[in-house]
């Protein structure tokens, strides 16, 4: 059964997660507790030996042998800890499917394989070397289809003689149902101004020039019909995308292909916050943030009334 | 560097700059014409079932027949070829489809009165057809007047003004529903007149 954001969920907190965290924590304790017991005395080994071996050994070769087997020990010992990070895992996965079931969607830890294509295949994400999704939802929202995750980008740099990584998208990447028929590619981009021409050129898009001045001051549209451009973004739908970019606390792109609308926002921060397997489950003040998350899919469609079927 | 070449490279600038500017104004002229076309397409779709209309309600509206002849005419007037560069060919041809438009509207209105009409096929799918292509056609519309727009500032300001007139390029008429006659029910008879 479905739920508007935030109605009800008290409630279901209160009846079904909480309880059940409460179980988890006990379970916490005795993954934390047994990795514990195994890691410690391996750590508390390697720094014993690494301590004895700095002091003891006077040859230099077999001191700097020594110090490194030490240092390996308590990497070892360290490694015996994953057992809570991967029990970690497993529960915040667990709780997402709950909390995202109460709302009707289905959730995943992972998208699909290809999810990223049709964003990529519009030009709505910048240009990356590395990437991960994750949380991946789907559902509907007032009878409109959508689908999303969250994506983190990064792009390869050359900085002081090695490799290095730079964040260049970190946010949502969300199809939504378009509720009016269209053949053609209509982007809407972040204002770059002569990058977007430039990326654009000889693939058929024109530059689509709408009336709006607070929409063209944030975007830019190409398109290869500039009559379906104009249909699918009306003068009432321009304002509502403007709104969305208000709300949505970071850049925003948009583009209509096959029949969705695909929207990639680069919030610069994480969605649908996990908790940690290292504190107390039951401070779950990232449950707000969470469900306020969940109340974003949502608002999404209810601020681009995706749901409605306009004409004009 | 002499006089002689700086009024050269003076005149090789505004010959070039002409040029651009020519060309810039052709480019906006095809597409004025390539809008008109859209607007066009689009409100043939609209159009399309109106003589079915037309035959099927002089069976009916026998009172409404200056109605009817007054759309078929004007049916006529749009479908008659019209030059694309003549702005004021095009403003004729924009007015005859203001009026037909307003026609549709005013015998979908009468039509209400003849259940029998109302209620045939051919009337429902006109009707819905009519309102199928709505958005569509008001996209063909900011489209038109987008492209005028571009065309009728680059034609009105100075040195495009001086150009245009030499290249005989013209500023075209807006493709405007703003008139609040338009939104009223129209007489085809008077409009005929």
């Amino acid at each position: 059964m479905t739920a508007e954001p935030g109605a009800g969920f008290e409630g279901f907190f209160a009846r079904e997660i909480a309880p059940w965290i409460e179980e988890k924590e006990t379970e916490r304790k005795a993954v934390l507790r047994r990795s514990l017991w195994r890691a410690l005395p391996v750590i508390a080994f390697g720094l014993a030996c690494f301590v004895a071996s700095g002091e003891l050994i006077a040859d230099e070769d077999t001191r700097g042998f020594g110090l490194f087997a030490s240092i390996a020990v308590m990497i070892g010992g360290a490694l015996l800890l994953t057992s809570v990070l991967t029990w970690g895992r497993e529960f915040a996965e667990e709780l997402s499917a709950k909390v995202f079931g109460h709302f009707g969607y289905e959730y995943a830890a992972e998208p699909p394989d290809g999810f990223l294509r049709p964003f990529e295949a519009c030009r709505l994400l910048p240009g990356h070397d590395r990437q991960s999704l994750e949380d991946h939802v789907r559902g509907e929202v007032g009878g409109v289809p959508f689908e999303l995750a969250e994506a983190f980008l990064e792009r390869k740099v050359r900085r002081d003689k090695r490799d290095d990584y730079d964040l260049v998208f970190r946010g949502l990447v969300a199809r939504y149902r378009f509720p009016k028929r269209f053949s053609g590619r209509t982007y809407v981009l972040g204002d770059r101004g002569i990058l977007n021409a430039l990326a654009h050129a000889g693939g058929g898009s024109e530059r689509v020039r709408l009336e709006d001045p607070r929409f063209e001051e944030r975007f830019e549209v190409f398109s290869d019909d500039q009559v379906e451009a104009r249909y699918l973004l009306t003068p009432a739908f321009m304002e509502r995308l403007v709104r969305l970019a208000d709300v949505s606390g970071g850049p925003m792109q948009a583009a209509f292909a096959g029949e969705e609308l695909l929207l990639a926002i680069d919030g610069r921060r994480g969605y649908f916050a996990q908790p940690s397997p290292w504190r107390d489950l039951r401070r779950n003040d990232h449950i707000h943030d969470f469900v306020e998350d969940i109340a974003f899919i949502r608002e999404i469609a209810e601020v681009l009334k995706l749901d409605t079927e306009t004409r004009v | 560097m002499n006089f002689s070449v700086i009024l050269l490279l003076l005149a090789a600038v505004i010959l070039i700059g002409g040029y651009v500017w020519y060309a810039s104004l052709i480019t906006r002229r095809n597409d004025v014409r390539e809008a008109m076309g859209s607007i066009d397409v689009q409100l043939r779709k609209r159009f399309d079932l109106l003589p079915n209309i037309v035959a099927l309600a002089q069976k009916f509206m026998t009172h409404e027949k200056g109605l009817l002849e007054g759309l078929t005419a004007l049916r006529a007037k749009v479908e008659t070829p019209y030059a694309k560069d003549d702005p004021k060919a095009v403003e004729e041809h924009l007015d005859a489809l203001r009026k037909l438009e307003a026609g549709m509207m005013q015998l979908f209105a009468v039509a209400e009165n003849y259940p029998e009409l109302r209620s045939a096929e051919t009337v429902t799918r006109a009707q819905a057809t009519f309102e199928e292509v709505e958005g569509n056609i008001a996209a063909a519309r900011r489209f038109y007047n987008s492209a005028v727009t571009r065309l009728n500032n680059a034609v009105e300001i100075f040195p495009g003004s001086i150009i245009a007139r030499l290249a005989n390029v013209q500023p075209f008429p807006f493709y405007e529903i703003e008139d609040p006659a338009a939104r009223e029910p129209v007489d085809v008879n008077k409009l005929m007149a």
